[in-house]
């Protein structure tokens, strides 16, 4: 009897036991000279090169890439740093780093950035994402923010000679463009994030009582919220931005442009690669605003690591790797945050050039705060109800406020 | 000898018992631990403007889907049976495909089906002259949950039919001879022969058909986010979108309103199930 009740305990013993190995997931392993790394698919091929010559300097520790897919990444990294089961490096968007650092979720980097890498060699802003007080928890290696793309030979048959520099500009050349399969603009409104970012820049460019960056929280007004609004949904709702709109994201509007549907867009300097390799005859401008360049949402990509990683130690060193300016150099597909990782010629082209100009003169950081994250549905949502006429400007800037002030007073 | 058995017994099934439990009633105890200590967030989730179009949104959902489910499983199954078709294992197999193939993949190939510019079916509709101009399946909150729906029928019905099938052959031959022997005709043999042969099926089906619906995400979230402007919005995509923002307390409360409904139908499928066994031992 007693020998059957022992073996009953021991099945039930090894059941568990199975069962919670089985639990264990893509995260960190407790071998010491073992990284596993976090790294967005489209990085993946140049990180592979990367660990590849990190490995032979660094024989004792071995990579290994887990590759991430921006539409599942934030929540992937919040439920993996929930749990406490995570890879030892991630890269993450920086905006999102502040959410981490206030649950306390990740490891003082600071004891990274030496003579070698001095915090006086990145970008201004890039640290202060990922910064509280003077710790900073995680390393940009790119950094990039949005510019005008147009079509130089649909502009050419439409009689435009010159890219727009106001949004009345923008408007007018819309509505010339706009004529059988071609409309003249497109955005990104089947995509949250792309939708509120874009919205975030027209808003702080208001003539009046523009939106602000606060430590990260967007305070927005009435007044900058319809003023935004009158641009992006309206311009939907009007005729002049495509209908596709409501169901593109970045590489539907990407593809939208190439084949000649759209004659502009609002995109990232990342985007100049494929429409290069499609042979495109594009013109790149600075975004053009209400009265000149508008600001546009700047934001970048982190190297994190992990509080609960098990190999601190050598995932730091491969950080530290991975942010000297050669690699930072290789990585990047926009620009590095670091200013002695972007000699390259790529980062100094004529069509490169708008996207630097907007990027030191006319940025203004992405919010970070979490109240920007509680407002972002119904900002989306408000959006898309102006560009299928569900709402007017008004009325939808005023559902924004009461969010908005929601969402700030923590409710 | 019969009681030392029952021991072994019950020492053998204790260890998938204990996981079980603790797969079952820890989450659902945490749910209503976190939703009542966040109780605030049921006041916010009633009184906000969007929450009566959401639970019309997922009643529609549930209602249509379901119904589109049943009414085409049927329609696959009746024609599986039929004695004129041939190769019936390859013709099954190609009818699951939707069911077996990833959500997520199915929901991708819809989405482009759908799209306003690219997808084929405006370009089918197009090419046979019904539409003068691309629909926009996607972005008219007017149609958008429809085509929705239309994805999770795809989706769906391939379980029905396999559950009917199974149902209808285990209808005996000699029924539909003596009904036609007393002059039934189709109508007939359908209606008072096949429909309450199968009707433990059909009522088991429906039940686990709502059950899906109810917990439906991936085809609405890769299609269209719940949008445009909350068009396509049921209660697991608020249930994500709160998830998203971080809201915790409004996580669990939806998550509860979910458990109760899921409950209430469960419990519908447990006693159909309950009852489908007593009658079959009787």
């Amino acid at each position: 009897m007693n020998t059957r009740r022992l073996a009953s305990l021991g099945v039930a013993a090894l059941t568990a036991a199975a069962l919670l190995t089985g639990c264990s997931t893509s995260g960190g392993s407790a071998d010491g000279n073992s990284v596993t790394w976090w790294v967005p698919n489209w990085d993946a091929p140049a990180a592979k090169e990367l660990v590849a010559d990190f490995t032979k300097a660094n024989p004792e520790i071995k990579v290994k890439l887990v590759e991430t897919t921006a539409d599942t990444l934030a929540n992937k990294v919040s439920v993996a740093l929930n749990s406490g089961t995570t890879p030892d490096v991630i890269t993450e968007l920086a905006s999102r780093t502040q959410q981490y650092i206030a649950k306390d979720q990740l490891t003082n980097l600071d004891k990274l950035y030496t003579d070698a890498m001095p915090k006086s060699d990145f970008l201004p802003g890039t640290l202060a994402d990922v910064s509280t007080g003077d710790k900073a928890f995680a390393v940009p290696y790119r950094w990039d923010n949005l510019g005008l793309f147009y079509n130089k030979d649909l502009f050419e048959k439409a009689g435009i000679t010159e890219p727009p520099t106001t949004l009345d500009e923008l408007k007018a050349d819309a509505e010339k463009l706009s004529t059988g399969d071609t409309t003249g603009i497109g955005w990104q409104l089947g995509n949250s994030d792309s939708t509120i970012l874009r919205f975030f820049g027209l808003a702080a460019s208001a003539p009046k009582d523009p939106a602000t960056n606060v430590d990260g929280a967007a305070h927005l007004t009435e007044s900058s919220s319809k003023a935004a609004l009158d641009i992006i949904g309206a311009s939907v709702r009007d005729g002049w931005a495509s209908k596709s709109s409501l169901e593109a994201d970045s590489t539907a509007v990407r593809q939208l442009f190439i084949n000649g549907q759209i004659g502009m867009y609002l995109g990232g300097v990342y985007d100049l690669v494929e429409l290069q390799k499609n042979k495109m005859n594009v013109g790149t401008a600075l975004a053009p605003g209400f009265d000149g360049p508008s600001k546009t949402a700047a934001n970048g990509w982190v190297y994190l690591v992990p509080k609960a990683s098990k190999n601190v130690s050598a995932a730091e060193k491969l950080v530290s790797y991975l942010t000297t300016p050669e690699a930072m150099n290789k990585l990047t597909l926009t620009f590095p945050a670091r200013t002695s990782a972007a000699q390259d010629d790529r980062f100094h082209t004529d069509l490169a050039a708008p996207f630097a100009a907007q990027l030191s003169d006319h940025s203004i950081p992405a919010p970070y705060d979490p109240s920007w994250g509680k407002l972002a549905p119904t900002l989306f949502a408000q959006i898309q109800a102006v560009a299928i006429g569900q709402s007017t400007s008004e009325e939808a800037a005023k559902t924004i406020q009461q969010a908005a002030d929601a969402a700030l007073k923590g409710k | 000898m019969l009681k030392r058995n029952r021991k072994v017994g019950f020492y053998l099934t204790l260890p998938a018992v204990l996981l079980m439990a603790a797969m079952t009633i820890i989450p659902v105890v945490s749910v209503l631990q976190r939703a009542l200590s966040g109780n605030e967030a049921f006041g916010r989730l009633f009184t906000s403007p969007g929450f009566s179009q959401v639970m019309v949104n997922t009643a529609l959902w549930t209602v249509l889907s379901v119904v589109g489910a049943l009414v085409l499983g049927y329609f696959g199954a009746m024609i599986l049976q039929s004695k004129y078709l041939r190769g019936v294992g390859l013709w099954r197999s190609l009818f699951l495909i939707p069911w077996i193939i990833p959500g997520v993949v199915g929901a991708t190939i819809w989405k482009w089906n759908f799209s306003r510019d690219y997808g084929q079916i405006n370009q089918v509709l197009l090419n046979m002259g019904v539409i003068s101009s691309p629909i926009e399946w996607l972005s008219d909150p007017n149609l958008v949950l429809f085509a929705l729906v239309i994805v999770q029928i795809w989706s769906t019905a391939p379980f029905v039919i396999l559950l009917v099938s199974a149902a209808l052959t285990g209808i005996p031959a000699e029924r539909y001879e003596a009904a036609r022997l007393d002059g039934a005709n189709g109508f007939n043999l359908l209606r008072y022969i096949t429909l309450p042969a199968v009707s433990a099926t059909t009522a088991l089906s429906a039940l686990t058909l709502v059950t899906w619906a109810l917990n439906a995400f991936t085809i609405i979230f890769v299609a269209t986010k719940g949008g445009p402007a909350g068009s396509s919005t049921i209660l697991p995509v608020l249930l994500y979108q709160a998830f998203q923002t971080g809201d915790e307390s409004m996580v669990a409360v939806i998550a509860l309103l979910q458990l109760v409904l899921s409950a209430i139908f469960a419990t519908v499928y447990i006693r159909s199930m309950r009852n489908e066994l007593e009658e079959s031992a009787a």
